[in-house]
């Protein structure tokens, strides 16, 4: 197993813990995409960069290991897959949903404030895109400004998400924390600093929070 | 480390964001949580705007709170002018801007309702005072926290449209609040503009005549810019200037000073530019983060002694110049210096 995958373990689980609690069970891309948001994200709330991973995609940012992954746990009993369909040869949609066990094993490295402070991320995350409707999660990503500079749909090269200069969002979610706390009497929360990020998607991706529908 | 590219798009709608109402008051009020406090300030302003006609020329205090409000009384025109008929109150309302209180605002009626009090007023609380139907002023904890033109459709959690600029234009924002409010003396800063040319030593909260310019160019910035503005009136150290504009990734500061003299005899010389750029100056270079500084002079002597400014650039507009040195100090590289010409109907008396 590589060290990619060993990785995305704890991403998958609480991506899928996140937006299950959010009464959703995320398909195949939008679990994609979820844990793409996280990883964007993740720098900015709490400054620990991941290795690049995710590839542009026709479909939005990809990375294989978190199929991987899910596909593992799923075998292992601690992820319920539900509305198995076959599209077409190798493409299959589902859609997926912690077990008991799965939430077990959650709750276990929850218990670990590191873990715990990722697990937070996936949580606001989730609220967000509750808000807007999980069937905005795509146009959410593809305005992410990251993503969307990339420009090439099926390129190669790697989505880096650990520094300024390659992860946009965190560039421009620095500058708003600098002029902040230069400026006003309290600091930014890394609650509001999501709620200010997601504004700005949807200003790009023309979305209105609370009318998911 | 490298500067964040982003493109253009992205850096407007960050700055936009960075000035909106919301944005400004979870700055100030612990708790206040972004996206909830933009959607009650765009439900207001479509309340306000739906309802202009029915509240009139009203002005009234509301406290914006973020508490839960079900099943509490719902905010209508009615409510708001019957609690206002006495004397000024403040209209608590909660999550979904329903009522949840009605109190007395705390003065008396003799003191008229208007933006100073609606500061004071405002202490550990966000308060949208309503002027009139184009203008809602909000502050949080005693400090603006921006204002909105309910009636203005096309714009969000709007400002007054024709003038709205960038934080990269303050300068062009300058010259406008020149153009539409000190050049006919609208700032009030003569003692008598039918008189002898002397400017008032101080006005309202403004203590000093210094402080009349500032206050009235941080009001206009206020309204105008999609930045946030902080001013610092009667600062000692020069480690401060007069007004810090900031927007995410921006930092410009504009330094404030005046030439004449004012009612109390005090005059000022052409002196105080060559000191001015100083300060700016050295401001800027104690701040790398700072684009550009702005020295902004209010000429209150003859139109003579203004014809005579040397070191001129150009004229940007009407009555004012641009220079490039002042007796032996130079313009910094990040600088500007704009003269600007007090009009009075005895300019060409001295």
């Amino acid at each position: 197993m590589s060290f990619a995958q060993t990785d995305r373990y704890k991403d998958v689980l609480f991506a899928l813990r996140a937006a299950n609690e959010s009464g959703e069970s995320p398909g195949r891309l939008q679990l994609q995409k979820l844990i793409y948001l996280a990883d964007i994200l993740s720098a900015a709330w709490r400054k620990i960069g991941k290795p690049a991973a995710f590839l542009p995609y026709k479909n939005g940012p990809y990375d294989p290991s978190i199929q991987n992954v899910v596909d593992t746990l799923a075998f292992r009993g601690l992820v319920e897959v539900t509305g198995l369909a076959f599209r077409q040869p190798r493409i299959t949609e589902s859609n997926y949903r912690l077990s008991d066990a799965g939430n077990g094993a959650v709750d276990a490295a929850a218990a670990l404030q590191p873990m715990r402070d990722d697990l937070e991320l996936y949580r606001e995350i989730a609220r967000q895109v509750d808000e807007r409707g999980w069937k905005n999660i795509k146009a959410l990503v593809y305005a992410e400004p990251t993503y969307e500079a990339t420009g090439a749909r099926n390129g190669s090269r790697r989505l880096r998400t650990d520094t300024r200069t390659t992860n946009l969002t965190l560039g421009v979610l620095n500058d708003f924390q600098e002029a902040f706390s230069r400026e006003e009497s309290r600091p930014i929360s890394r609650s509001n600093l999501i709620q200010v990020f997601f504004a700005l998607l949807d200003k790009h991706a023309g979305i209105s929070p609370g009318n998911p529908d | 480390m490298p500067r964040v590219n982003l493109p253009a798009p992205y850096q407007a709608t960050a700055e936009k964001l960075y000035s909106e109402v919301s944005t400004r008051i979870m700055g100030k009020i612990d708790g206040w949580e972004f996206a909830t406090g933009k959607r009650q300030i765009d439900e207001l302003r479509a309340f306000l705007r739906d309802k202009a006609g029915e509240l009139g020329d009203t002005m009234f205090l509301l406290e914006i709170t973020q508490q839960d409000d079900t099943d509490r009384a719902e905010l209508t025109p009615q409510l708001i002018i019957e609690a206002n008929a006495s004397e000024p109150a403040l209209i608590k309302v909660g999550r979904s801007l329903r009522v949840i209180e009605v109190t007395r605002a705390g003065f008396s009626e003799e003191i008229e309702l208007d933006d100073v009090k609606a500061s004071e007023i405002s202490e550990g609380k966000a308060i949208a005072f309503r002027e009139q139907a184009m203008l809602v002023r909000f502050f949080a904890d005693g400090r603006p926290a921006g204002a909105i033109n309910p009636t203005a459709l096309s714009s969000r959690v709007g400002r007054h449209s024709r003038f709205t600029r960038r934080a990269e234009d303050y300068e062009d924002c300058i010259l406008d609040h020149y153009r539409e409010r000190v050049r006919n003396w609208r700032t009030d800063h003569w003692a008598n503009p039918r008189e002898q040319r002397k400017l008032r030593a101080g006005l309202g909260r403004a203590s000093r005549t210094e402080d009349i310019f500032q206050n009235a160019l941080l009001d206009w910035f206020d309204l105008h810019l999609t930045a946030s503005v902080k001013g610092k009136v009667g600062q000692v150290t020069s480690d401060q200037t007069d007004i810090e504009i900031t927007a995410p990734g921006k930092l410009y500061i504009v330094e404030i000073k005046w030439l004449g003299e004012n009612e109390n005899g005090t005059p000022y010389n052409i002196d105080r530019v060559a000191e001015g750029l100083r300060q700016v100056r050295d401001y800027l270079e104690k701040q790398g983060k700072a684009k550009r500084g702005t020295l902004v002079v209010y000429d209150g002597r003859s139109d003579r002694e203004f014809q005579e400014i040397e070191n001129v650039i150009g004229e940007l507009a009407p009555g004012c110049k641009c220079i490039h040195k002042s007796g032996d100090d130079n313009v910094p590289a990040r600088g500007c210096c704009m003269i600007l010409f007090l009009r009075s109907t005895t300019a060409s008396q001295t």
